[in-house]
């Protein structure tokens, strides 16, 4: 099972209050960067990294992040170290 | 977690500031002025008229047995205070930075025990977020936590925490030590076996305060002192009232700053007539008045914004979802800076006297730069502003 950009969308939307993101009139999407359209700073990124460990039971290490500027990075991130993930990164609501 | 009560102060606030009053008008205006040796701990002749008068911690809830002050009626208290003694107010206040934290983020059995204390015994707590390589890159924290079982066993060095030595427990920033991503905020007794307080840091300013750094060296305390929540986000939310009371110590200092002026103007002849007939003086007075309102103004804005989050039943949900409250971060820096340019102007005013140990105007000049420097330097504040609220167009003021 691959984990897909809907995903990642969706758990964005369900912590934006708790990061503190205004993402009512941002349209996101794996393409969103995390930074320039979303408006993360180190953060929210941290506590949206602890998140997305704690769901898909990973380790996200630093050298990781080092390529990680959209959604789609951090779901290809998660799909190449996710044990839960298998196969190529799916990304259908990208 | 709910706050107590709404935004306007009742019956029982107004007697509670009545008596505030009697104590600065009665014993703290006739103090004598602090030396640099001098710490307002709990066994401080002043802090015992203080606390047995009631009037300690008094932002504490009744439900912690304080008598649940809002903030905003506090900003008139701290200024109340400073105006005579910024050294008192700043050891007074600092506690709420612990004390909110623990409120909204321990458990209720860790919560009621030492806030409960903190309320009857009119006891200190402080806080410790500092370190010397971390500097304000607080993500940087070198001080960590490990769980082991039931407990938690803390390591590291801290650089500075007001009131640490006489607190009856602090609270700690840490970096678990297995996962450099996840911080908390531990609460560590002040008996506890390792915890180590430093040497006192003597200060330029704000004398009365007693700020010291510390080490913990395997400092074993229960697993239910770990506050919950990001302890980096659970430090933002305890630094927005302290913040905005640190701001308030601006209002009583320029107001001191311009009562000198007057009273030194009235005296200094020029031109055969007294200063204060003065168009120059007038001026400068006038803008210093313009100033002073302005701080008040900021101060009174975030101490509403922060009652009314704090009246909300999810007032610890919506503080940590907001983490930095734009409003205190704005009120510190402005009367930082405003405060300081009140203070160097009314200085200048006092000719060569304004630089003298002689007139108390110097001290002023000490006491106020710390708002500019102490939890957050403007540096600092104004890249959070710009990262937070300016480069994104939906969070623009
Ligand atoms: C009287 C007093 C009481 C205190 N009480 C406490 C307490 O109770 N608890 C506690 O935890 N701490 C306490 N502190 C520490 C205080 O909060 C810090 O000293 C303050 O936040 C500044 O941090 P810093 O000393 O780490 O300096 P830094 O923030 O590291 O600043 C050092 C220099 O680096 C620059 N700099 C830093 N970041 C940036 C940036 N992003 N952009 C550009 N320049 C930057 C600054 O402008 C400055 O020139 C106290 C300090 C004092 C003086």
């Amino acid at each position: 099972m691959t984990i897909s950009s809907g995903e990642i969308v969706a758990d964005l939307h369900e912590l934006s209050d708790q990061l503190d993101l205004d993402l009512e009139e941002v349209e996101v999407s794996g393409a969103s960067s995390l930074e320039n359209d979303l408006g993360m700073d180190s953060l929210n990124l941290m506590d949206f990294l602890v998140f997305l460990e704690k769901k898909y039971r990973v380790k996200i290490s630093d050298e990781h992040l080092n390529d990680v500027e959209t959604i789609s990075d951090i779901v290809h991130v998660l799909n190449e170290i996710s044990p839960a993930a298998a196969g190529p990164t799916g990304d259908a609501a990208a | 977690m709910r706050g107590p009560r709404g935004a306007g102060p009742g019956a029982e606030v107004a007697g509670f500031v009545d008596d505030f009053r009697a104590f600065v008008a009665g014993t703290l205006a006739d103090a004598p002025a602090p030396g640099p040796e001098t710490v307002y701990d709990d066994e401080h002749p002043l802090w015992e008229k203080f606390r047995a008068a009631g009037l300690a911690n008094w932002w504490l809830p009744a439900r912690h047995g304080g008598p649940g002050v809002p903030l905003r009626v506090s900003v008139d208290l701290i200024a109340e205070l400073s105006y005579h003694d910024p050294g008192f107010a700043f050891a007074a206040m600092l506690p709420i930075l612990g004390s909110r934290m623990l409120e909204f983020y321990g458990t209720a059995e860790v919560a009621d025990r030492y806030l409960g204390e903190m309320a009857k015994g009119g006891t200190f707590c402080a806080a410790l977020g500092s370190e010397v390589v971390a500097g304000s890159e607080l993500a940087l924290t070198a001080t960590t936590f490990r769980r082991e079982g039931d407990h938690l066993v803390v390591d590291g060095e801290k650089a500075f925490s007001t009131n640490l030595a006489f607190g009856r427990f602090c609270l700690a920033l840490a970096r678990n030590a297995e996962d450099h991503r996840d911080f908390s905020v531990v609460l560590v007794p002040a008996d506890t076996p390792g915890f180590e307080p430093g040497p006192r840091w003597l200060m330029s300013g704000l004398h009365g305060t007693g700020t010291y750094p510390a080490t913990f060296t395997n400092c074993v305390v229960p697993a239910a002192n770990e506050l919950s929540g990001n302890g980096l986000r659970v430090l933002e939310v305890g630094l927005n009232g302290s913040r905005i009371l640190m701001a308030a110590i601006a209002i009583g200092i320029a107001r001191r700053a311009r009562d000198l002026s007057m009273e030194y103007a009235g005296n200094k002849q020029l031109g055969g007539r007294p200063l204060t007939q003065n168009a120059v003086f007038a001026a400068r007075m006038g803008q210093l008045e313009m100033e002073l309102e302005s701080l008040k103004s900021v101060c009174w804005r975030a101490a509403d914004e922060y009652d009314a989050l704090y009246a909300r039943e999810d007032a610890a949900a919506a503080f940590h979802g907001q983490g930095v409250l734009k409003s205190a971060v704005m009120a510190k820096m402005h009367c930082g800076q405003t405060g300081w340019r009140i203070v160097s102007a009314v200085s200048e005013g006092f000719g060569g006297l304004g630089y003298t140990e002689a007139h108390p105007v110097q001290r002023l000049l000490r006491d106020m730069r710390h708002i500019s420097l102490v939890e957050g330097g403007d540096d600092v504040l104004r890249e959070l502003t710009y990262g937070r609220y300016v480069r994104h167009a939906s969070r623009r003021g």
